[in-house]
Parts: structure tokens; sequence; C-alpha cells
């Protein structure tokens, strides 16, 4: 019997076609909380409830959980401080973070190695270990219930240090040298030469610090007491009882609270990708 | 336009020595070559000249003021390095400003010393385009430019041309030097090619482990090498070199080797130390290959026997290898004669041109 084999190059194409399927099927699989959460924002309760269960709302014009959303908990408060929160740890951990990884990258110190080993092992321990220490420090300085005390866990990031030492690190020397013959002092150089060069790496920074930011969610609720301190993260939880749970209001404060983070992810996207085809790419 | 002096300048890192005590002169105008192999301490040398690195002892001088304690930035110096050091995310016009930008001068100026660079260095038609859109050559170039458009008073190159390839070496080689006679700016170029060296200094420094084995102009360093070392470092194909004895007969010195006995002319006794040219001593005796001839004129006066080993066509000469007695010797001559491996036929050698070394090794 003669077994015909399709030409090399067919044989590509199908495997090829075959592991884009794969793909869409897995990448449809991580997709489907986040449809069945934007889908559900636009259902009524009884909607929800109904067995079987339905995909589609009755009305993709149906915005009555969100005006009520904002009606039953003051959102607009929640949004603006979790705004707040996430840019002032933001600005502090980006310029804690490159300024203390460009002097473990490119300065020469005694006990450096020790020192960014102390920073590493920030990474080691816990955050939920530290939450009484914190919140009895923050106690005694007076922070409990004020943005600061909010950010505060935020406001240095053992991460940051770490990905821009590494990032830098990468930098050859001589282009400091260069910019130091130039007339630039340190400074002017971490502005001019460091960090247009460094820009993916900012970009996967601001993307995940504020991802992070955003997400917190034990912190905000040890430390806002007050309900004009809460964060979304903690808002959200006003809509789950003891024993019911309003799912058409947290699905469409949850589809908000998204947004945000979407818009810095698109604004920032490009410098991400081009940082990954630049690392592809060079020789 | 500026001198520059070295005073016993040296530097550790930790407890390596990798400059020992230097001293050095360099008059205004001049282009100094520091020469020598990787690790020699030249490129050390030069980034103290900068002050990328600081001395550990010592003084260095420009224009016979002390600048160890001087930041880079305030030392007016420019420096070309080895990888160019381009900022990448600048267009070539931004890379020439950027030193003048930092000094905070009028951006009117800038522009001006900006295109006055670019037009000598033929880079007005690239202004625009990023490094990674410009060939080596472009970006030495480029490099260079950014060191000119300052006017420095000392020019430092850290062997600028070793990436580029051999036929791009040579081109930029003539233009560096031509651009030195242009500006007459004292420089300082480091590098392990003797013939960058040769072709482009007014003097070279050779040097070896941290130390200074010799300094003179590339006429003093090739015809008259003071040290083994540098007899060896300097030509190319490397100067024959054979342990010989010293003998004294009557009045005359000869140098032996098994049955081979070569006399000494007083002229080479004249330029030699004499200490060590004691009877029955070992030395290094050396002759370079440019001076040996095939003896075909039947002059036997100073001939030798001996026995080719190879020959290889170099274009306009042939390098030949041939054996006297045991020993091995290398030469450049115009015409083999047609001689081949394993012919006996008669050398000359100019002893004129021979070169007596203290040590052997």
């Amino acid at each position: 019997m003669i077994i015909s084999f399709p030409d090399k190059k067919k044989r590509r194409i199908y495997k090829e076609n075959f592991l884009y399927i794969i793909m869409m099927i897995f990448g449809f699989l991580m997709l489907v909380p986040l449809i069945w959460v934007v889908l559900t924002a636009f259902k009524t309760e009884p909607e929800i409830a109904k067995l079987p269960i339905t995909w589609l709302p009755e009305s993709f014009l149906n915005f009555d959980n969100f005006v009520q959303m904002f009606a039953e908990q003051p959102f607009g408060r929640y949004f603006f401080n979790s705004i707040t929160v996430a840019v002032i740890s933001l600005i502090s951990s980006t310029a804690i973070a490159v300024l203390a990884g460009y002097a473990f990258a490119k300065i020469e110190f005694k006990f450096k190695e020790f020192f960014f080993l102390l920073i590493l092992s920030v990474f080691m321990i816990p955050a939920e270990v530290m939450v009484l220490p914190k919140y009895l420090m923050m106690a005694q300085i007076g922070w409990v219930n004020s943005y600061l005390g909010l950010a505060f866990p935020d406001l240095f990031t053992a991460f940051g240090v770490y990905l821009f030492r590494q990032f830098m690190s990468g930098i050859p020397d001589t282009y400091i040298d260069a910019a130091r013959i130039d007339g630039a002092s340190e400074i002017k150089i971490l502005w001019h030469v460091i960090l247009p060069l460094i820009k993916p790496a900012l970009a996967a920074f601001i993307i995940i610090k504020f991802m992070f930011s955003w997400n917190q969610f034990l912190w905000p609720l040890v430390i806002g007491q007050k309900q004009d301190m809460f964060t979304v993260t903690v808002g959200l939880v006003a809509f789950s009882g003891q024993w019911y749970n309003q799912w058409n209001l947290i699905a469409a404060a949850t589809v908000l609270s998204i947004i945000p983070m979407l818009l810095i992810f698109v604004l920032l996207q490009k410098h991400l990708v081009q940082g990954l085809v630049m690392s592809g790419t060079k020789g | 336009m500026s001198t520059v002096r070295l005073s016993n300048v040296s530097k550790s890192f930790g407890n390596l020595r990798v400059v020992s005590d230097v001293n050095l002169e360099i008059s205004d105008g001049e282009f100094l070559v520091l020469l020598g192999p990787s690790g020699c301490g030249k490129s050390t040398t030069l980034r103290m000249i900068a002050g990328l690195e600081e001395t550990s002892s010592g003084d260095i001088l420009i224009d016979e003021k002390v600048i160890n304690d001087d930041d880079p930035k305030d030392r007016n110096i420019a420096m070309v390095f080895q990888n160019y050091a381009l900022y990448p995310h600048m267009s070539v016009r931004k890379n020439l400003a950027f030193g003048l930008k930092m000094r905070n001068m009028k951006t009117s100026t800038i522009a001006e010393k900006v295109n006055e660079v670019a037009d000598m260095l033929q880079l007005s038609d690239l202004m625009e385009r990023f490094p990674a859109q410009l060939s080596g050559g472009q970006r030495q170039r480029v490099a260079m430019g950014r060191a000119m458009v300052r006017t420095p008073k000392v020019f430092l190159f850290d062997e600028p041309l070793s990436n580029l390839d051999a036929v791009l070496r040579t081109e930029l080689r003539s233009e560096l030097k031509k651009l030195h006679m242009q500006l007459k700016t004292t420089s300082i170029y480091v590098t392990h090619d003797q013939v960058e060296a040769m072709t482009l200094a007014d003097r070279i420094v050779v040097m070896k482990n941290g130390k200074i084995e010799q300094i003179g102009t590339p006429k003093e360093i090739f015809h008259n090498p003071k040290t083994l070392y540098v007899a060896k470092f300097i030509g190319n194909p490397q100067m024959n070199l054979h342990e010989m004895q010293v003998k004294k007969i009557n009045n005359s010195i000869f140098l032996t080797a098994s049955s081979l006995s070569i006399p000494i002319p007083k002229a080479v006794i004249n330029r030699t130390n004499t200490s060590y040219l004691k009877d029955g001593a070992t030395i290094s005796m050396g002759i370079r290959p440019t001076d040996i001839f095939i003896n075909n004129a039947g002059n036997k006066k100073g001939a030798f026997k001996a026995k080719m080993i190879l020959t290889e066509m170099l274009g306009a000469e042939t390098l030949i290898e041939f054996g006297i007695e045991d020993l091995n010797f290398k030469a450049i001559v115009e015409d083999d004669y047609g001689i081949s491996s394993g012919d006996l036929f008669e050398v000359g050698m100019n002893f004129e041109k021979i070169h007596i070394f203290e040590d052997t090794t």
C-alpha cells in the first residue's frame, strides 16, 4: 500500500494552524471569566439567578446596575481614593527604584552586594506577616485613615529595585563614561541617557506596580477604616453580605474597576512591545 | 592646545597593580600612542587621564595644573571609545550636540558648531539618523565628531578603530591623521595594533605589565628597540631572535651558536650596552626579516649556507623561512629566485642592523 504524505510545506502549515487553534482555545478559556463578568454587569438579578444559565443579557442597554451601584455606595470617592493611592505609590516607588537601581547597577560603593541582598530579602517576607507591625507603626505616626497610610507599604518596592538594577546592568558603562566626559552630572546621566534606554522596563514596572497597587485589598481594609477612605477593592465587598451577594452590582463595579488598568496598559503597550522586540533582535 | 604630564602615576585594583610609576610628557599638539598587548595598563592610563579612574598615586597635569581631583567634565578633554558609545536613542545631530547642551550653550551656537563638525566629517546627510541606522565607519565618524565639536584641549582615543574591518580601518586611520594635522590638538591614542601606532604616532610608548618599556618615535622604536620585549612586539613578521654566545677574539666580538659565527660591527657595539658583551655571556641576537637577503651576487663575505624551509608569496614580496645550522630565520625578499623547500642557497645579513639584548626570554 502506498501512503502519500502532504509535502513538507503543507505539513508545516497544518502544524502551525493546529497550534493557533490550540492557542485560541486556551486564550478564550482565559477570557471566559472576564466575559462572564462583563455580561453579568448588564443582567438583572432574576436573569443572573435563572437556571439554566443564560450567557447574554436581555438588553445591553441596561445600565441600571451601574446607576444603582453609585446610588448604594460612594463609588466615585472609592475610585478617587484608589487612583490617588496608586499614583502616590507609583511615583514614589518608581523614583526610589530607579535611583536605587542605578546606584546598585552603576556606582561602586562598599557593601554594595550586602545591601542589595538586604533589599531583596524584603521579597521573601509575605506581605501579610507585616500587616500588624505596619499598622501599629501607622497608628503611632497618625496615618490611619490617610492617603499616606494607604500608600505606605507601596512607597518602596524591592521588586522595582531588582528590575531596574538588572536592566541597567545591561547598559554598557561606556555610555555613562561618555556622558560624564560630555559634562553630564549623575542625575543628568540618569535622565538623559539611562531612562530613555530602560523605557520597556519602566513601562513594565508601571503596569505591574499600578495593577498591584490597584488590586491591594488587605492593607486598605485594615488602614482605611472610615468609608470615605475605602478603595474600590474594599468598596466591592460592601455588595457581599453574609447571606446574600449582589452579583449584578459586584459585576458592574468590577467592570468599571478594570478600566483604569486597561487604559494604562493601552498607553504603555507600545513601549512594552518595543522592548520585547528590541531584546529579541539585538545582535 | 595643551601639554599633558604624568608624574609617577600608579593604579592598583586591590592588591593588583596595573599601572606602575608611569612618567610621561606629552607636548602641545603631539600625537602620542600608548601601545601594548591586552592587560598592559594602557587603557587604564588613558582612563586615569580622562578622570574615569582615580589614580592610586602620582599626579596628572594638563597645562601644568594638577587635575587628579577634577571631574571628567572639568578636564576639558574628549574621548572616543572602542565601541563608539553613541547614545542609541539620540539622532546623530543630538549625539553631536549633547556635550554642548550639557554645558548650557546657546541653541544657536550649538547648531552652528554641530553643522561645522558635520561638514568636516561628511556627516551632514546623516544628521537625523540613529546610531543603529549607521555603518561602523559612519558611527566612528560620529564618535569623532562628538569629541571634536567641543574643541577640547586633549583628545583621548581608546582603540577607536579596532571594531572596524581592515579596509575601513586603513581608510579611517588616514582620515584621523589628516584631521590631526588640521586640528593639531594634543592627542593620546591607545592601541594594540602596531601598524596603527607606527602610522599615526609622533611618539610611541610601548607598555608591558603596567610599566613603560620604551618611548620613542616610530623609527626609533622600530630601528632601535631597547628591550627584547619591544623587539618582539614591533615588526611583522617578528624580528628573528636567537640565543647566542659572545666570543671575543682579539679586539673583535663574534656571536656564536653551533658552528655559526657572526661578526659584530663597531656601529652595533657602539649602540649596545657593552656591560653584557662579556666573553662567554649568553645574549639574544636579533635581526629583522628585512635585513636578510638572498646572496645571489656571489659575494662570499658574510654569506651563510642556508636550507629553504618554506616560501610564502605575499604579493610584491616573498616571505621565506630557512635554516642556518639548527637556527631558523625568516626574511622578506623581493625575489625568491625560484628556490624551493629543501634547496640549499646562500643568505647574507646586514650586520649593521643586528640587535643585541641582554635578556634571553
